[in-house]
């Protein structure tokens, strides 16, 4: 018998305890790595984001919409190098479970120019430019809906009562959420309208690329100035600071994963410590016991935090792993469509799995560490007479 | 053998629980020579699970001096308690001896964890101490699936592993049948006679003490001359 074998056999002895436990800290570290992920792909899609990309929108609220002449008037500002009207059109594709990407209108001359993370090969890019019910889609939806150049796909307006009808002219590689969001033409989303509805033309933002970082500020201090005293006045932010807002739109998110996390991982810390404290009180004769054989007060610790972090990081390693199949792996769960393709991507990366077995270790040892050190200073004396 | 393996002085132990004091070993002195078997007797109460507890270190003296070996038991640290128990102590208990998810095998080798043996070395030691109790054939058996008898003579085997200098029982016969009880004290005195263990048995089974080469009687935590046997009271 090895010190390994002798951990094993007592962290077994109760078996049904033991899987329960076990189970506890699994899902405990499921819930947990779920919500790290979602933090992390937050960070992520921030970190993504071009520091020399503004985008402008209407002061009051995001649903207001913005005149087009505002445009020309940006373009002149000293260190803008490209602008374009954007927006997000928001239609159904054949029902909900295909829509599953995002649509926006823009216009592709300009648009390589802002999203210069974009790859398009240029005979597609100049028919996409051409044709102004050209679409050019990302790789990933176009794999997963079989999509080739030259099919014809129908967007129906839910946000904006008109419908699309759009010719795939090119299919994008680079970013922009992960190849999942196609692009068409503002010019022909407003022709739309105006023939459908008779609406005047709109866009719901501007979004434009600088020079350089130093004209950052001075550039959407300059556009905002422009249209204070405008019927349509301007907020100009950075592509970050606008995705952080929205982000917090949903909530203060961070805060809120921050609290759920702790409040999981102290209930179960609480549950490990309960039986943990039973495990070892039940024990307290064959701990006295070993100690009269020789075993000295460090070993017995030893050997009781080893068991508990046994359990415990056995449990951690499960969630995660779980996690990670079930997310990343095998992608179980559409999170495009449980997010609104806020997400399309959800990772369980290692460093979420690092973070899950770190707190499973630390649940592990702090909920051993209080009984063990109790049933470790225990006479001998006082250990025997426990239970006779 | 000039010096004698255990020497007791004025030994005295006070327990102190509020305001009430239990004096449970009183000015206790005895010698117990190397190779000894003695039998500690006395009714319940009368301190003899305290006297045993303070000779190996597991309890400490309100006064007075234990030497084992010429060495001042109560002087030690708990460190250097348990390295001396796993050396030179050898206990068996009178129930739950054994750790329950454990084979025979593995609670024997459990002391010898704590040694520099090899798995091959321990695994002589651990077979040879089981065919000294006769009990090689229930190498692989779990504590549930022996009997009483065959737990203690577990026990034995787990006490005697390491080669100790003293082998301390209390009461190991106190809950088996007769002839069980009977071949554990043989076993126990094949050991004092044939391997020269020095044994100390606390018993208050008078029959278990004719097994012994001596014997002492404790009354109300005061040890009794040689040969002057505790007054059977209540004792029905
Ligand atoms: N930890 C303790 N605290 C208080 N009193 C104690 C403690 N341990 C023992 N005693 C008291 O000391 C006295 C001697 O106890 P001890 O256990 O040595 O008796 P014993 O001879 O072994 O009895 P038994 O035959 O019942 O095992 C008893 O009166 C007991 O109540
Ligand atoms: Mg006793």
């Amino acid at each position: 018998m090895s010190y390994p074998g002798f951990i094993w056999k007592n962290g077994m002895r109760n078996k049904r305890r033991t899987v329960l436990t076990v189970l506890s800290v699994s899902l405990a570290i499921f819930v947990l790595s779920t919500l790290l992920t979602l933090v992390h792909e937050i960070d992520r899609n921030l970190e993504e984001s071009n520091p020399l990309r503004l985008v402008t929108r209407h002061a009051v609220s995001p649903t207001n919409m913005l005149p087009l002449r505002h445009r020309a008037r940006i373009e002149q500002i000293p260190g803008v190098v490209a602008v374009t009207p954007f927006t997000w059109f928001g239609g159904i594709y054949i029902d909900e479970a295909h829509t599953d990407f995002a649509q926006f209108a823009c216009d592709p001359r300009v648009l390589f120019d802002i999203y210069t993370e974009i790859r398009l090969p240029p005979e597609q890019r100049r028919a996409f430019i051409r044709e102004r019910t050209a679409v050019i889609v990302g790789r990933r939806k176009a794999e997963e809906h079989g999509w080739t150049l030259g099919d014809r796909i129908t967007l129906r307006g839910t946000v904006f009562p008109v419908d699309l009808e759009l010719t795939i002219r090119g299919i994008f590689t680079g970013s922009v959420n992960d190849e999942s969001s196609i692009f068409f033409h503002h010019e022909y989303f407003e022709q739309a309208l105006k023939e459908t509805m008779g609406w005047p033309a709109f866009t719901a933002m501007y979004w434009l690329r600088v020079d350089s970082i130093s004209s950052v500020s001075r550039v959407s201090q300059a556009i905002d100035a422009l249209f204070r005293n405008t019927d349509a006045p301007t907020k100009t932010e950075t592509e970050r600071a606008f995705q952080a807002e929205f982000f917090t739109m949903l909530g203060n998110l961070k805060t809120l994963v921050a609290t759920l996390s702790g409040v999981i991982l102290f209930t179960l810390l609480l549950v490990t410590m309960n039986t943990m404290a039973m495990s070892v009180r039940e024990r307290t004769r064959e701990i006295a016991i070993m100690k009269s054989l020789g075993f000295r007060r460090r070993e017995v610790l030893a050997l009781l935090i080893a068991e508990g972090l046994l359990m415990t990081l056995t449990g951690g390693l499960i969630g995660s792993l779980v996690a990670r199949l079930i997310f990343t792996h095998f992608a179980l769960v559409d999170i495009g469509r449980l997010t609104l393709n806020i997400f399309q991507r959800f990772e369980v990366t290692g460093e979420v799995i690092g973070l899950g077995l770190l707190a499973s270790a630390l649940v592990g040892l702090l909920s051993t560490v209080i009984p063990a050190s109790r049933a470790a200073r225990l006479t001998v004396a006082d250990g025997l007479r426990h239970l006779g | 053998m000039t010096q004698p393996l255990v020497e007791i002085r004025n030994l005295s132990r006070i327990f102190r629980r509020d305001s009430v004091e239990v004096v449970a070993l009183k000015d206790i002195n005895l010698d117990i020579p190397e190779g000894d078997f003695l039998a500690l007797m006395g009714p319940s109460g009368s301190g003899k699970t305290t006297l045993l507890n303070i000779i190996a270190g597991l309890d400490k003296p309100t006064s007075g001096v234990v030497r084992v070996g010429g060495i001042e038991v109560q002087r030690m640290n708990e460190d250097e308690l348990a390295e001396w128990r796993n050396h030179h102590v050898g206990f068996v208990f009178q129930t739950f001896n054994l750790i329950p998810v454990l084979t025979a095998f593995e609670n024997v080798e459990l002391p010898l964890l704590l040694t520099g043996l090899s798995g091959q070395e321990r695994r002589e030691h651990v077979l040879t101490a089981l065919k000294l109790v006769g009990l090689a054939d229930r190498v692989d058996h779990y504590p549930r699936q022996l009997s009483g008898g065959q737990e203690q003579r577990v026990a034995i085997a787990r006490a005697i592993v390491t080669d100790p200098t003293i082998i301390l029982a209390d009461e190991p016969t106190g809950n088996l049948d007769a002839r069980s009880a009977e071949e554990i004290l043989t076993l126990l005195q094949q050991l004092n006679e044939q391997l020269h263990k020095t044994i100390i048995l606390v018993t208050h089974d008078p029959r278990a003490a004719h097994y012994a080469k001596h014997e002492r009687h404790l009354e109300k935590g005061v040890l009794l001359p040689p040969g002057v046997t505790y007054t059977v009271e209540e004792r029905a």
